[in-house]
């Protein structure tokens, strides 16, 4: 049987965002091979801890025909006009490739893949147009403080696992169901025990988008209504990748916090009633942040987190998404 | 910012989550003996273990001798309904109803599966031969042939790569016994952290 090598060699491994990456396709062949396509591919994947997810994908088709045995070279360009950059962490990694494979008619085909870094253009792009692709989470779909009905739902959870229990059906299942519906919905309605004593508590970040580097003022507001100790108010910016692996029972989430700096925005102290408390601080994205990059099973998320800690009451605790865009 | 890996001469974390195509083209399995059996009708191999011990691997493993049968995938509360097949894979079996499980058995001629829970009983009753395969991933040898062809897969270029010895996967079988997807866990934390090429110490 003939033999055909294939080799990608790109001009460099580094490129910024609107560069064109260029190179060769060389093809090895030892004996006569008919070659239905030969492609190369241009795309992005994940890797690390989570499915693979990928996008992004061009295809360029650089020979059909028939080859006899020799050496040959097809040049290729592609140009990298958008995101995601490559980024590197612990449980996520994002990556470009590109992939020529040679389709042989009744053959294994042979295929070469090499990978190489987008990094960020040293010219600011204006707006977020460029990472539109990767559905960050809007803001707006996202429910502060929210008093629904929906957060009754946990209770089914805990109902149905008393009724098994109490049935003798299945105390395990049971007492798994009845002890998880319980904690999630005492995390769902903590802060609105909290706001009890609290009063409303409003928190906002200025700015939803922010680029690496940049400050923006993050406030939390609340009068409380009776006299209150309180242990401490906190801000803390959060940077996390989650990452999903396997699918169905075997499915597991992963996740790791790459960056984390918390403020105290108040110390140990007693908050006497209907007392407005309005208080400001300033974070910093730091200079290296990746950018927020959603995709089903791989995202890497930043939040600004406001906690309120009240000795021997629920704490309060709100978290606000906020998008980093390179 | 460097290629990922470059230092290990690797091009990824090769305990990281691998696509299904991957897994089926690294999978490690001894299953000679039942290559040829769903050629025969009413026959059922199952493969049956715990979560984690490579169940799936060994019915992609089988799947690539019988490429253009179905392959299912099961998830929890799934009432997929079922065409007449001569030859069907199905994984996560366990996950379809009992009425549901009859209706597999009686549209399919003959089937491969992974479970949980040995089913040998009711596919007597539905006229089956029944093939059962307890996977048990404590063969070191089997283990090093894995760990071994996942950095393989994962190396950049010809040279050195980490190496998973058999002193690692002796310590590695202490922890987790036979649960592979533990072990797995357990070695990508372990090449997220190399600093160089080396011997891994578990």
């Amino acid at each position: 049987m003939s033999k055909c090598d294939i080799t990608v060699i790109p001009q460099k491994n580094n490129y910024k965002v609107g560069d064109t990456i260029k190179g060769e396709v060389k093809v090895v062949v030892d004996a006569e091979c008919k070659c239905d396509a030969l492609t190369i591919e241009k795309y992005w994947q994940t890797h690390g801890k989570g499915n693979r997810s990928s996008g992004c994908l061009e295809v360029d088709t650089l020979f059909s025909g028939v080859w006899q045995p020799g050496v040959y070279v097809y040049s290729f360009s592609f140009e990298l006009k958008e995101g995601p950059l490559s980024y590197h962490g612990h449980i996520i990694n994002i990556d470009w490739y590109l992939n020529a494979r040679a389709d042989i008619p009744w053959r294994f085909d042979p295929a070469a893949e090499i990978d190489f870094i987008l990094e960020k253009s040293e010219e600011v792009i204006s707006g977020t147009d460029s990472n539109d692709d990767f559905n960050y989470i809007d803001r707006k779909k996202i429910p502060l403080n929210d008093q629904g009905w929906w957060k009754l739902f946990p209770l089914i959870f805990f109902v149905i696992g008393l009724v098994l229990m109490y049935t003798g059906e299945s105390l395990f299942v049971g007492s798994v169901f009845t002890l998880v519906g319980a904690f999630i919905f005492y995390k769902m309605i903590q802060s609105a025990f909290a706001e009890r004593k609290l009063g409303k508590v409003l928190c906002t970040v200025e700015k939803e988008d922010c680029r690496p580097g940049e400050n923006f003022n993050a406030s939390i507001m609340f009068t409380p209504r009776e006299n209150l100790d309180i242990n401490s108010v906190t801000v803390k910016l959060l940077g996390k990748e989650i990452a999903v692996s396997g699918s169905g029972t075997n499915k597991s989430t992963h996740t790791h916090a790459f960056f984390e700096e918390k403020l105290a925005l108040l110390e140990k102290k007693a908050l006497p009633k209907d007392f407005p408390v309005d208080r400001k601080c300033q974070l910093k994205v730091p200079d290296v942040a990746p950018a927020s990059f959603y995709q089903t099973d791989n995202k890497i998320e930043w939040s600004v987190v406001f906690e309120v800690d009240i000795p021997r009451w629920p704490d309060w605790y709100n978290k606000l998404p906020i998008k980093i865009i390179n | 910012m460097k290629l990922p890996f470059i230092h290990l001469n690797l091009r990824f974390n090769p305990f990281g989550e691998l696509t299904p195509d991957q897994r089926k083209e690294l999978a490690v399995v001894n299953i000679d003996s039942l290559k040829a059996s769903l050629n025969k009708e009413a026959v059922a191999i199952q493969f049956l273990a715990d979560h984690g011990r490579g169940k799936t691997m060994h019915l992609l493993f089988l799947h690539r001798y019988y490429s253009s049968a179905e392959y299912i995938k099961i998830y929890q509360d799934d009432k997929p309904a079922f065409s007449m097949q001569a030859v069907r894979f199905v994984d996560s079996v366990e996950n379809l109803s009992k009425k549901s499980r009859f209706d597999l058995y009686n549209k399919t001629s003959s089937i491969a599966f992974t479970t949980h829970t040995d089913l040998s009983g009711e596919l007597t009753d539905a006229g089956f031969n029944v093939i059962t395969q307890n996977i048990c991933m404590d063969d070191e040898s089997i283990l090093n042939q894995i760990f071994s062809r996942r950095i393989k897969y994962a190396q950049r270029n010809a040279g050195h790569v980490p190496v998973v010895n058999q002193l690692a996967i002796k310590k590695l079988k202490t922890l987790y016994g036979d649960d592979i997807r533990s072990m797995e866990a357990h070695l990508y934390e372990l090449f997220q952290s190399l600093k160089r090429i080396e011997n891994v110490k578990v």
